[in-house]
């Protein structure tokens, strides 16, 4: 691994949430029916419920944290994501998150592992944590800037290149169970944002026209790094984890996507 | 009327989102040099993010299994509906299981063409989605139809996976039909012959 000055990449509470999730996807054996665990997890009712017949699933939402919960139950995935608020002011302003990395994980990680503790709690034989994380740059080249101290293996033309992506999978063996692989999926790039306003001249029903725009205008564009983090045991584990394990496999994944939002692409 | 709208580019497009509303906002790239729309993820069984399956797939799959009932199926023999079956999962992968799952694990199909395409999971060779293929057949074992649990135990029986042996004889101890029965232990002791096989 080459030698990396902490000094210069930023802390890690600059990084921003975006998304978190949590994927558990069921054994064989369990069975789902309908699942009430939104409500236990937030003791109400969920603002939004989906039933999703053609796909066999459920999507629940409503408040959490001063952001968003959703609950999505397929046959194949459950899945858990704690997203922003979608706030017009907020997005025309920059980017939508929810907060620093660190305070947003530290409110979603205890909320799955009462999930984990429910006696309704599936048996899981794979999980995941992701997370899709934005650290404010001043434009491109600061972006690719701040990039390159987190990307030890690769050198960016910062000056003459454009449309970076970087994409990579970094094994590791669990610490918690023995012959358990745990993929380290991270995408990293820069990406802008524009609000664009528009005002409309909607002619009446009956007149049967397409809307207008009559004025337009363009505001601030923003910069941000974008790091997408996939952090997730390997499809080949089979049985199923047992329920005191999926707390501490839950730590471990989560854990390792700080080390990787802290230090970086590190084998 | 003032209406807000951003530009988007499915490129950037976040492997997050739950659902076509849920980031009304989305970012463009840091500049807009690609012409052509940019190259769709390499499908991978190590990512697990969230993503819209292909519209398309909901139709394909609700035509081949109705014209699956129409079918004449003999065992070991391909048919209209095995290859397009095969077709559509080389194509689609795991999104193809997931909405496979669907009518297979809700029983939204009859027993017999659901008995026959668990068998083509079996015998069909196709590495990425090998895993989902394991799981539907071995959740299959649990159906309430006997025909179904026969598919999915010949089906495990043509992938000769060991992993597959606690779902075996647990659906073996519990198999009301005599000859279904005997067909598990008999899978059993397939697989559980390929373990000593593999271990020594």
């Amino acid at each position: 691994m080459p030698p990396v000055s902490t000094a210069e990449r930023d802390p890690l509470a600059a990084w921003r949430v975006e998304s978190l999730r949590l994927t558990a996807f069921p054994s064989p054996s369990a069975q789902i029916i309908e699942p009430t665990w939104w409500h236990d997890l937030r003791g109400e009712e969920p603002e939004n419920r989906v039933s999703q017949p053609r796909k066999g699933g459920l999507k629940e939402q409503g408040p959490f944290a001063g952001g968003s919960l959703i609950l999505g139950v397929e046959p194949t995935r459950i899945d858990w994501v704690y997203t922003p608020i979608i706030d017009e002011k907020q997005a025309s302003e920059g980017f939508l998150t929810i907060g620093p990395l660190q305070d947003t994980i530290g409110v979603f990680t205890p909320l799955m592992n009462r999930w984990f503790e429910l006696e309704t709690c599936p048996t899981v034989q794979r999980l995941a944590f992701g997370a899709v994380t934005l650290q404010l740059a001043q434009d491109r080249r600061s972006g690719y800037r701040q990039l390159a101290q987190y990307l030890h293996s690769v050198q960016i033309d910062i000056e003459n290149s454009s449309d970076f992506v970087y994409q990579i999978n970094r094994k590791r063996h669990s610490g918690i169970i023995q012959g358990l692989d745990i993929n380290r999926l991270t995408r990293w790039y820069v990406i802008a944002q524009q609000y664009v306003s528009m005002q409309m001249v909607v002619p009446p029903e009956s007149m049967q026209m397409p809307s207008v725009p009559t004025h337009g205008s363009v505001g601030p564009s923003y910069h941000a790094c974008r790091l997408e983090m996939d952090i997730n045991t390997v499809p080949e584990f089979q049985g199923g984890f047992e329920r005191e394990q999926l707390t501490l496999i839950f730590q471990e994944l989560v854990d390792l996507a700080l080390e990787i939002s802290d230090h970086g692409d590190i084998p | 009327m003032t209406t807000t709208t951003t530009e988007t580019n499915p490129r950037f497009d976040s492997s997050a989102r739950t659902d076509r509303d849920a980031f009304a906002h989305r970012y463009i790239p840091e500049s807009s040099s690609w012409t052509k729309p940019f190259p769709p993820d390499e499908p991978s069984e190590n990512a697990t993010g969230l993503h819209d399956r292909p519209p398309e797939l909901v139709e394909s799959f609700r035509c081949l299994l109705i014209s699956g009932r129409d079918e004449i199926f003999e065992d070991g023999m391909e048919s209209e509906f095995s290859k397009n079956l095969i077709d559509l999962i080389k194509k689609y992968g795991n999104d193809a299981l997931a909405e496979l799952a669907y009518f297979i694990v809700y029983e939204k199909v009859s027993a017999e063409v659901t008995g026959e395409a668990l068998r083509w999971l079996g015998l069909m060779d196709h590495p990425l989605s090998y895993h989902w293929r394991l799981w539907l057949l071995e959740r299959s074992l649990s159906s309430r139809s006997a025909r179904i649990r026969d598919g999915a135990v010949l089906g495990l029986a043509f992938l000769d996976d060991p992993d597959a042996i606690p779902y075996v004889r647990q659906a073996a101890d519990r198999e009301p039909v005599k000859e279904l029965r005997s067909d598990m232990e008999q899978v059993l002791v397939q697989l559980e012959s390929g373990l000593r096989g593999h271990s020594s």
